[in-house]
């Protein structure tokens, strides 16, 4: 098993592997990063990601070796963020305010969204593989309780029974993370 | 009075429902319910953090495996260089594809009595309307026509994804309706696509004003240009519901070009549908294209690769009149 620094490595040696450990363990973290600063707009910070992760490869060889990864990553995705904002012209009201914001201020910044986003995706995975589906139906595909019904064959109550089994576990879980997350 | 807990807040659905903007009575109650409590301000934006996060988390997992294989294609996929790979029965060989010339009895099977389009979940569909527009349906994708669209009125549904080249005729709008909304285009090539609650426009060429319908009103929701691109959450009823952004050229263009699949399909189609994919027009002096069919899988390939498998399994040859013209001779 690689650690991030071994894949670092590997990667500005131009290891294809390594670069797509990294996507899978980064993934899913800068995409959410992202859509925290691009007012959740998912199709832009999908766009944004993947541009983003071929430009990674693109400068592999003149990264430097010796980074904290995760930071690394965060930042200067948010800096791909801001930069394709301001391309759009629009007068993103966001924008001026975390132009505002001092590396400190980024740093704490990336450290509690790193804290947050752990617990919560922890809490997902301990779903089970249907209510996680579930979940995903109604909130990602936004169909509604009746749609997922007919969509797996089964009756609303089932549908009804799952959903709230999953919402349980997810309360239960997140539990913690408030404690966590208020226990700084 | 209610006291919500944070954990309360991220498993009552209706709560939920207000965070993802999904149900217009749940937004009026919880902001009715922040202006009421303001001291409860904290726990709603604590529980709204890891809802929305929880939504982007899930989002991201869903799209993160067909990501990679955009990104593997664009970088490590190995170019296949068409020229070297003479003779011809080795290129079909390398590309795997099928190759198979029958005569059929031409079946068009391409329109029903109800003035309707559609496209099998298996393969994406090209059709050519009355006024001449063409339309690229992708898998699953439907059209239908309104009633009067032959008497000048060219007014279409759609549900899926598809691909429009609208005809130029400045005194018949072309409109296409999904849901509520209604985009509406002079001569111009977008690419539309209505599915889950989601609506997208993306403006190749042209011009195209997107509209909500309600009550029988229809009010401007953007004018577009092109390069750019419109999202609408139909589930939300503000201004935040559409978003416009730039997109690239090559976004659509792989999206045209990324699975065209030929099963005996006529040649008549199969030209419309490299003519729409590539952007280019392709004219022939034979008769032969009315009767014959022809079978091949692409993707991402190149509109050379494509026209010599073509014109190799129909004994044929083409030439560029002009970068963007091409024709097709014995």
């Amino acid at each position: 098993m690689m650690n991030d620094k071994d894949i670092w490595k590997s990667l500005c040696k131009g290891d294809k592997d390594a670069f797509s450990v990294l996507y899978d363990q980064y993934y899913s973290l800068l995409f959410s990063w992202g859509c925290k600063w691009a007012d959740g707009n998912v199709d832009f910070v999908k766009d944004t990601l993947h541009d983003f992760f071929i430009y990674l490869w693109d400068k592999k060889a003149r990264l430097s070796t010796d980074v904290q990864i995760s930071n690394y990553l965060l930042t200067s995705f948010k800096r791909s963020i801001v930069n394709e904002l301001k391309k759009t012209k629009k007068n993103h009201t966001a924008l001026q305010e975390y132009a505002q914001i001092s590396e400190e201020d980024d740093f704490t910044a990336i450290e509690s969204f790193k804290r947050q986003f752990e617990q919560v995706s922890k809490a997902l995975n301990n779903l089970s593989a249907a209510q996680r589906e579930v979940i995903e139906l109604r909130y990602i595909h936004r169909f509604s309780l009746q749609q997922i019904a007919d969509k797996k064959n089964a009756t609303l109550r089932t549908v009804y029974n799952l959903m709230h089994r999953a919402l349980q576990k997810l309360k239960d879980e997140v539990g913690i993370v408030i404690l966590l997350l208020f226990w700084k | 009075m209610n006291i919500f807990s944070v954990e309360e807040l991220i498993v009552n659905p209706s709560f939920i429902n207000y965070c993802l903007r999904m149900n217009e009575d749940d937004i009026a109650f919880w902001n009715q319910y922040i202006q009421q409590y303001p001291n409860q301000i904290a726990q709603i934006n604590e529980a709204k953090e890891l809802i929305i996060m929880g939504s982007h988390l899930l989002t991201a997992d869903h799209q993160k495996e067909s990501e990679w294989l955009k990104i593997e294609r664009k970088l490590f996929k190995k170019k296949t260089i068409i020229h070297r790979l003479l003779p011809y029965a080795a290129v079909a060989a390398s590309f795997s594809i099928v190759l198979y010339i029958g005569y059929l009895v031409y079946q068009n099977n391409s329109i029903n009595n109800n003035n309707q389009y559609i496209a099998s979940t298996r393969i994406r569909k090209s059709f050519a309307l009355p006024d001449s527009s063409f339309i690229l349906l992708d898998k699953n994708a439907e059209v239908k026509l309104v009633d009067d669209f032959k008497k000048g009125r060219r007014l279409l549904t759609l549900k899926g994804a598809a691909y429009f080249k609208v005809a130029k005729d400045s005194l018949h709008p072309f409109s296409v309706q999904a849901g509520n909304y209604i985009v509406t285009a002079l001569g111009t090539a977008f690419k539309m696509s209505y599915m889950n609650n989601r609506l997208e426009v993306m403006l190749e060429e042209g011009k195209v004003k997107v509209e909500k319908i309600l009550n029988n009103k229809t009010s401007l929701i953007s004018t577009l240009l092109p390069g750019d691109k419109l999202s609408v959450n139909t589930n939300i009823n503000n201004e935040k519901a559409a978003i416009k952004t730039a997109f690239k050229p090559i976004e659509l263009i792989s999206w045209k070009t990324k699975d065209i699949l030929f099963e005996n399909t006529p040649l008549t189609e199969v030209i419309r549908q490299i003519e729409l994919c590539y952007n280019v027009t392709i004219s022939n002096n034979s008769t032969a294209f009315n009767h014959e069919t022809f079978s091949g899988h692409f993707t991402n390939d190149s509109l050379d690769a494509i026209l010599k498998i073509l014109c190799f399994s129909i004994n044929k040859q083409y030439q560029y009149k002009d970068s963007t013209s091409i024709i097709i001779h014995n």
